[in-house]
C-alpha cells in the first residue's frame, strides 16, 4: 500500500508538472492543480469499480492520496507566494499598452490567431482598441479597453444608479422561499398581496416568482394555469405579457 | 454549508483519510510480514520431507502451512490482487492433491507456493524498484 502511495505521489508530479509546462492553452477554467486532480481521479476509480479482481482498496488508496495531495496544495498556495505561483503559474500580459508582446505570447504558447480568437469572444476586434491583455492563470483572457472604447459608465455619465442588490426567487415550482422573502425584507402576507394584485389566487399556480433590484415582481405561471409572464412593479402598477 | 463549517469538515476529512491511509500503510504489512515466514519455511520444510519421500512428516508439515493460508485467505483478498490469491490458492490445492498420492512433483508446487507467498509480500515492502 505504501508503495502504491508513492506511486500515486509520483504519477501526479508527474501530470503536474506535464500539464504546466504544456501552457496555459491546455487549462480551462481549472487550476492546473485542479486539473490534475480530475483528469486522474476518475481513471483511478474505474479499475477496482469494473474489474472485480482488483481490491476496492487499490482505488481507495490513490484517492484519498490525491485528496490530501490536493489539500496540501492548495493550502501551501494559500500560504505563500513562492508556492502559488509554482502551483498556478502567474497571469502573463499579451497585450501591453496597445503592443502586443512577442516573447509573452510564444511564453504562453499562444498564437496571434488564438489572442484573435480570444479577443473575439470578448466582443473585441480589433487589437488596435486594446490597452492590456492579460492570460490569467485559468487560461481566461482579462482585457482593459482604451479609454475611448471602453462602455460608459453611470458615474461617467453622471446618471443615478440603482442599488445593486441580486434578484431573489420567491416562489420556484409553486412553494415559498421564506428565506429569501425575509433577506428582502417581506413577509407572506405581503407576497400574497402582490399575488393577488397580479390575479393569482395561490402561489401554488406559480411556477416561479422573482424580486429583481429595481422591485420589481417577474412571475409566470404554470401552463397549466395559463403560463403567462408577468411583470409587476410592486411599488407601482403590473403589466403582463403573453407567451 | 459557511466557510468555517467547510473549513473545518475539510480539516477532519484530511486528518481521517490520513490516518486511514497509514493503517493501510501498516496493516497489511505487519500481517504479511508475519505470514511470510511461517508458509515459505513451512513450504521449504515440507518440500525436504517430500525429497526425502517421507510423506506422512510432508502431509502433516503441509496441512498446518495449508491451514495458515487459509486462516488469512480473506484478509489477503482484501488486500491483494484476487487473481494473485486464487492463484496461490489452487496451488495449495494442488500440492495437497500430489502429496496425498505422494507425487515427488509435490516438490514443484511447493516452490511455486514459497515464490507466489514471497511475491506477495514483496508488494507490500518498500522498495525504490518497487515504484517504478
Amino acid at each position: 500500500m505504501l508503495v502504491l502511495f508513492l506511486r500515486v505521489v509520483l504519477l501526479y508530479l508527474l501530470v503536474f508538472v506535464a500539464l504546466r509546462l504544456t501552457g496555459k492553452r491546455q487549462l480551462s477554467d481549472l487550476q492546473p492543480f485542479d486539473l490534475v486532480i480530475t483528469l486522474l481521479i476518475a481513471e483511478l476509480a474505474l479499475e477496482p469499480a469494473t474489474n472485480t479482481g482488483v481490491p476496492l482498496f487499490y482505488g481507495i488508496v490513490p484517492i484519498l492520496t490525491l485528496f490530501l495531495l490536493q489539500n496540501l496544495v492548495a493550502y501551501l498556495s494559500l500560504k505563500s507566494e513562492g508556492v502559488r505561483k509554482i502551483a498556478c503559474g502567474q497571469s502573463i500580459v499579451l497585450i501591453s499598452k496597445g503592443v502586443v508582446e512577442e516573447a509573452a505570447l510564444r511564453s504562453a504558447r499562444y498564437t496571434l490567431s488564438d489572442l484573435m480568437e480570444q479577443l473575439r469572444s470578448k466582443d473585441v476586434f480589433s487589437v488596435d482598441e486594446v490597452a492590456y491583455a492579460i492570460l490569467e492563470t485559468n487560461g481566461e483572457l482579462s482585457v482593459l479597453l482604451k479609454g475611448a472604447k471602453q462602455k460608459p459608465t453611470c458615474e461617467l455619465l453622471h446618471i443615478p444608479a440603482g442599488e445593486s442588490t441580486l434578484p431573489l426567487m420567491l416562489i420556484q415550482d409553486g412553494q415559498v422561499h421564506h428565506g429569501a422573502l425575509k433577506r428582502a425584507g417581506y413577509n407572506e402576507t405581503w407576497l400574497k398581496k402582490q399575488l393577488q394584485k397580479a390575479g393569482i389566487l395561490s402561489e401554488r399556480d406559480v411556477f416561479f416568482a422573482f424580486l429583481t433590484d429595481n422591485s420589481m415582481l417577474h412571475i409566470q405561471r404554470y401552463r397549466s394555469r395559463g403560463g403567462n409572464v408577468i411583470f409587476f412593479d410592486t411599488k407601482g402598477g403590473g403589466k403582463e405579457r403573453d407567451t | 454549508m459557511n466557510g468555517k463549517k467547510f473549513v473545518c469538515a475539510n480539516l477532519i476529512a484530511c486528518a481521517l483519510a490520513a490516518a486511514f491511509l497509514l493503517f493501510l500503510f501498516l496493516y497489511p504489512h505487519f500481517v504479511i510480514r508475519r505470514l511470510t515466514p511461517r508458509l515459505r519455511q513451512g513450504a521449504e520444510e515440507a518440500k525436504t520431507y517430500v525429497l526425502s519421500e517421507e510423506w506422512e512428516e510432508a502431509e502433516h508439515v503441509f496441512s498446518e502451512v495449508w491451514e495458515a493460508f487459509k486462516e488469512k485467505k480473506a484478509f489477503l483478498k482484501m488486500f491483494f490482487n484476487h487473481e494473485d490469491v486464487d492463484e496461490l490458492s489452487v496451488a495449495f490445492d494442488t500440492c495437497g492433491a500430489m502429496i496425498s498420492v505422494k507425487e515427488p512433483q509435490a516438490r514443484a508446487e511447493l516452490a511455486r507456493i514459497a515464490n507466489i507467498v514471497q511475491y506477495l509480500y514483496e508488494i507490500e515492502a518498500f522498495r525504490w524498484y518497487s515504484l517504478i
